[in-house]
């Protein structure tokens, strides 16, 4: 089978979204938390290889590598009700438990001690696939662990498998609080380099707005890490969706990633997702065709990453893919990208070609959603830098 | 009788010919008298009396009226009658009158003499027979009544008192089956040429139904009963033949009289296209061909059941249709008031209908074919499509001789397996099969190979071979434009890793791959949306339309019609089809740029792997020569100038194809529109050409608000124009049209 995908998940920050998005995933192809499959999933709509290979009682294991060098968040995960379905050979813990104490340096530096450990349980996971397409990489990049060990990784992957792509979701910090960890920005700095350098496609969470999201669309007063998290899962697994649910294209990582980022460097991702609902709130349901969704992924209130609202700004988007679920009428998909550019609702850059790809996927058949349709936004914008740079 | 010329146009044709016979020769000669009355006149041959003449004139225009030469009257050679005898001028006349109706017993005699096939010709005889036996009897009456004004006189003076059968009153009693045989000898003369005075063919079958049914709606009700009863004796067969077409599917038409025709040697594939047709020239003029269309559907869908389906057990009441069919009377077929007929064969229509419909859409599965067509031969299976491209790569580089059906169909089989294509009916698979176009030894696999889907059982009736055809010329299409695609990707990922590398080791070549990087991103927004339009635009758009009109379709015709409206409008806005052909030309030749992009980056690749060992190798000696730097450095310039004047050329084909497409001005214009919008949605390349900002559609629609002489059509003018002559002269558009593209990051 092609294109299989191994998930890395290092720190306290990364584990917990990794943990969330295979809840989601598990849900989504109807595969119980033992890894068995449920009885009403026998259909084979869904590609259940690029993320699970099968054991040989047949249950489904992801293809995921849990890393931590404290054993807290790894054992919450362990003890829970989807502890069986991890093969626990991919559990790497850290045998002394101390963890990377959010020092940047103490987690890279830790990283040259564990790297035979690690790459054996990377270089077994990926001879069990059949062509590898690349990595997903979870952390953040203020941590110890997520930004110190996941730099030295990316680096190392880089160098050992040159033709595999990487991809990661990289948690950025809350802006609006700060943080009790002093060496944050600097652990930020360091990894954001090797992001840079060493990462093909960096898909931006950005605290901030995750925040701002779940407080100003969700109405939630002190979002707690849970239901951010869940926020993230949600655009880790409609990001995959048209690599779980083959259609005409992007059915690759390649192919999901190439027309977005032109030149190598720029790939930082940002995105946004509607419509938004929490399960607190079943009234704030509107009616959605393709258009209201287009139109609205193309509002920076519902971007996942906050940028500077500066409208002059020359700042524009160099692509966007906009990945559309649920029962779209294929008509209407036009006629939405006609009104987008006669209103100029999303500016361009002049000096390539560029327009709004939409892809169309299926939802998961095994999930209700109040929302006929919904869409998520990837968009590379030269708007990224300023959180860059901050 | 003058009204009655009016009315039908052939009946003063023949009416004038009659006259004409009569009026030619009436003289006689007087001498030969004697010799050809015979001596049994003797007594009477001083006599000039006209009474005497008169009442042989009236016994012999009785043997006239059945087609035998009387004494004084007889048929000459040219069919015009002669008078014998000497009468004066009225009489003469008014016998040579009466004579028409020997006439039109002649024809109708000679009609019915002649040996014709045909069922219903046969019926249109007896019908004949019919009415002449009315007319014997009429002519018995008469003369019975002649035979009595003579033995009861046997003395010639003494019937002078009584009343005489005078001509006059002969007239009278035959004035009523005169009208009647001048009807039925005018019908005669209409359906067969050796009667007839004007040029007809020979007429049989439906089309004499068709004559006869002219007189039901005659003026005069006579003629119009007359017309009905023997229309209802005629149609008799061919009323039968209907109850049994309708019933039973089965065609009782020895002399192909009904108007419904098969053809014997047609393949069972082909039963429903071609085996069945309605013979024009024999369909009924009392039956439109609406209802002759409902017939033959009918009968085709009892046939489908039969033959291909292999289900003869007869639909649901048929017994109650056969019951009414049994007790309609004839009548039915031609007069529209009653509906019961019609009705009978709607509900026999309705009922196969039906049944086809069931079976096709629900036991072959009809919808699941076709989108398994959508899946596997539009490509709407990707992760499949993918795979079995990468797997296929290396053997449709091979040239057409080299090719061979068997290792392409195993490579299927593992494409298959490995992808979720493997979840997919095991009826279905097996349908599935790879193909191989006729081409010529030059071509590569590329341009032949196609995945093929045996249509076979009821579903191969809506995709008959033509339309796997063309679901094979689509796959080909769309299969090159995806190895445009995975070759693009391949680059991207290619130039990506390079990137990382060249960072570390090698700076100089940076400028080449930023080039190359900017022209991959081009041709992969082009591909890309290239497909989009033709997965949205072309593939789903038709699609929807197509579930809906199959949904909807009450017979299989319709379900026919609608996929084959699918199909051609995915093959027209897949640029397919004859009039676009200019644009796929252009497609092909932006394709070609890519394929000379990857030839000059695998040469470039290759090349900086070379210098990148032979650096290693040098690093240890430090004594790497100037003569060999400048030469790896002079390589760079010229890769650089080579990769610039390949974007150059494909943006150059680019414009071309944009401009083509927007001049393009057919029904599927503004489909083709949305290609074009999604080709250039940040409206990069209309700002860099003039001729672009001005799609010809809108100029035309700004045509007609302003007028010729403003300045604003004036500028469109001119600068279409110079466009124009420009791409004419030297066959490349004016580079001063457009700006150097202005790299910002």
């Amino acid at each position: 089978m092609p294109c299989e995908i191994i998930t890395l998940q290092l720190g306290q920050c990364g584990n917990q979204i990794g943990f969330e998005f295979w809840k989601k995933l598990c849900l989504e192809h109807g595969v119980n938390p033992e890894g068995q499959l449920e009885s009403f999933a026998k259909e084979g709509v869904d590609r259940k290889d690029v993320f699970f290979y099968q054991a040989d009682d047949e249950h489904y294991i992801p293809r995921a590598v849990l890393l931590d060098l404290e054993p807290r968040v790894i054992n919450t995960i362990l003890t829970s009700r989807y502890s069986k379905l991890y093969n626990p050979e991919n559990v790497y813990l850290s045998q002394d438990g101390g963890g990377a104490g959010n020092n940047w340096a103490a987690g890279y530096g830790r990283g040259t001690g564990l790297h035979e450990e690690i790459f054996d349980i990377i270089d077994r996971e990926a001879e069990g696939s059949d062509s590898l397409e690349g990595f997903v990489l979870c952390h953040s990049i203020a941590g110890g662990t997520g930004s110190g060990l996941g730099s030295y990784l990316l680096e190392k992957l880089t160098d050992r498998f040159p033709k595999k792509l990487i991809q990661t979701y990289s948690v950025f910090p809350n802006q609006d609080e700060i943080s009790d960890v002093v060496v944050q920005p600097y652990n930020s700095l360091l990894t954001l380099r090797r992001l840079t350098q060493s990462a093909d496609c960096v898909v931006v969470l950005d605290n901030t707005a995750l925040n701002r999201i779940a407080v100003d669309r969700l109405h939630i007063e002190n979002p707690s890490f849970a239901q951010i998290n869940s926020l993230v899962s949600t655009i880790m697994s409609v990001s995959t969706a048209t690599l779980r649910y083959p259609s005409y294209m992007n059915n690759d990582l390649i192919g999901l990633i190439s027309p977005l980022i032109p030149t190598p460097r720029l790939h930082f991702l940002m995105t946004g997702y509607t419509p938004l609902s929490s399960e607190q709130e079943a009234t704030s349901i509107r009616k959605t065709t393709v258009l209201d969704v287009m139109r609205r992924l193309l509002q920076p209130k519902n971007m996942m990453v906050s940028t500077a609202h500066d409208r002059n700004a020359q700042q524009r988007y160099i692509s966007i893919l906009n990945i559309i679920q649920g029962e779209v009428d294929p008509g209407q998909v036009h006629k939405s990208l006609q009104r987008i550019r006669e209103r100029k609702l999303a500016n361009f850059i002049t000096w390539s070609p560029a327009s709004i790809q939409v892809a169309l996927s299926r939802k998961s058949p095994y999930i209700q959603t109040p929302h006929r349709v919904s869409g998520l936004m990837l968009a590379n914008h030269t708007n990224i830098s300023s959180v860059l740079l901050q | 009788m003058s009204s009655r010329r009016v009315v039908f146009p052939s009946v003063p044709m023949s009416y004038s010919s009659l006259h004409k016979s009569f009026t030619v020769n009436s003289t006689f000669v007087n001498g030969n008298r004697r010799s050809v009355t015979g001596g049994g006149l003797q007594s009477f041959a001083i006599l000039d009396n006209s009474s005497f003449i008169e009442r042989e004139l009236v016994r012999d225009l009785l043997f006239i009226f059945q087609g035998i030469d009387g004494k004084f009257i007889r048929q000459k050679k040219d069919k015009s009658y002669e008078i014998l005898a000497e009468a004066s001028a009225p009489i003469r006349e008014l016998a040579l009158k009466l004579c028409e109706l020997g006439h039109c017993y002649n024809k109708i005699k000679l009609f019915k003499e002649k040996p014709s096939a045909g069922t219903i010709i046969q019926s249109f005889k007896h019908g004949l027979d019919l009415e002449l036996h009315e007319y014997y009897r009429i002519l018995a009456d008469i003369k019975s009544q002649i035979q009595e004004s003579t033995f009861d006189t046997p003395l010639a003076e003494e019937s002078k008192s009584r009343e005489d059968i005078t001509l006059i009153k002969l007239g009278i009693c035959i004035t009523d089956v005169r009208s009647r045989l001048e009807i039925l000898a005018c019908v005669v003369e209409a359906c067969s040429p050796e009667i007839s005075t004007t040029p007809v063919h020979q007429k049989y079958g439906g089309e004499l139904c068709s004559s006869i049914h002219l007189y039901t709606e005659h003026g005069d009700p006579v003629i119009k009963s007359l017309a009905v009863s023997l229309l209802t004796t005629v149609t008799k067969p061919l009323y039968l033949m209907l109850g049994h077409w309708i019933l039973y599917g089965e065609l009782e038409d020895p002399c192909n009289e009904f108007f419904i025709a098969s053809d014997k040697d047609c393949r069972k594939e082909d039963l429903w296209h071609s085996k069945y047709h309605i013979r024009g020239k024999m369909l009924p003029s009392f039956i439109s061909m609406k209802q002759a269309e409902i017939i033959l559907a009918t009968g085709k869908n009892i046939n489908f059941l039969r033959d291909i389906c292999n289900n003869s057990t007869g639909y649901e009441g048929r017994a109650e249709i056969k019951k009414t069919i049994e007790e309609t009377p004839v009548e039915c077929l031609f007069m529209e008031n009653d509906k019961l007929l019609s009705n009978a064969i709607q509900k026999a229509y309705r009922t196969t209908s039906d049944m086809v419909l069931k079976v096709l859409i629900q036991d072959s599965r009809l919808i699941d074919h076709l989108n398994a067509l959508k899946k596997y031969l539009l490509l709407g299976q990707g992760d499949f499509i993918q795979y079995l491209l990468e797997l296929l790569q290396k053997e449709l580089a091979k040239p057409v001789p080299k090719l061979y059906q068997h290792n392409l169909s195993a490579i299927l089989e593992s494409a298959i397996r490995a992808t979720n294509a493997q979840f997919e009916d095991d009826d279905i698979l097996r349908r599935l099969d790879t193909r191989i176009l006729y081409g010529s030894e030059k071509e590569t696999g590329w341009d032949v190979f196609c995945l093929d889907y045996k249509a076979n059982g009821p579903i191969g009736t809506v995709l008959t071979e033509d339309v796997i055809v063309k679901y094979n010329q689509l796959f080909n299409t769309l299969w090159r434009t995806k190895r445009i695609e995975a070759i693009l990707c391949a680059l991207w990922k290619n130039q990506t890793t390079l990137f990382k590398y060249q960072r570390s080791i090698m700076p100089e070549i940076g400028p080449v791959l930023h080039q190359v990087q900017l022209l991959i991103q081009e041709l992969i927004h082009f591909v890309h949306q290239t497909q989009y339009y033709i997965m949205f635009e072309a593939t789903e758009c038709a699609w929807d339309s197509l579930m809906v009109n199959v949904n909807k379709a009450t017979d299989l015709d319709e379900v026919i019609k609608a996929h084959e409206e699918f199909l051609s409008t995915i093959m027209s806005r897949s640029l397919l089809d004859i009039g676009k052909r200019e644009l796929l030309n252009q497609l092909r030749a932006i394709f070609g740029t890519v394929h000379k992009l990857n030839d000059f980056l695998t040469a470039f690749d290759e090349r900086v792997t070379a210098e990148v060992i032979s650096r290693r190798n040098l690093k240890n000696q430090i004594n790497e020569t100037v003569a060999q730097k400048n030469f790896f450095s002079e390589y760079v310039t010229q890769a650089k100038a080579e990769v610039e004047q390949l974007h150059t050329v494909s943006q150059d084909l680019v414009y071309r194809f944009l401009i083509v497409l927007n001049g393009q001005q057919d029904s599927d214009s503004i489909t083709l529109q949305c290609l074009s919008f999604r080709l250039d949605f940040n409206e990069y390349y209309a700002q860099r050409d003039a001729r672009l900002s001005f799609p010809l559609t809108y100029l035309s629609r700004r045509l007609s608000f302003t007028s010729v002489n403003s300045p604003l059509y004036q500028s469109i003018h001119t600068s279409m124009n110079l466009s124009h002559s420009a791409v004419e002269s030297n066959g490349l558009p004016v580079s001063f049209l457009r700006q150097q593209p202005i790299q910002e990051n």
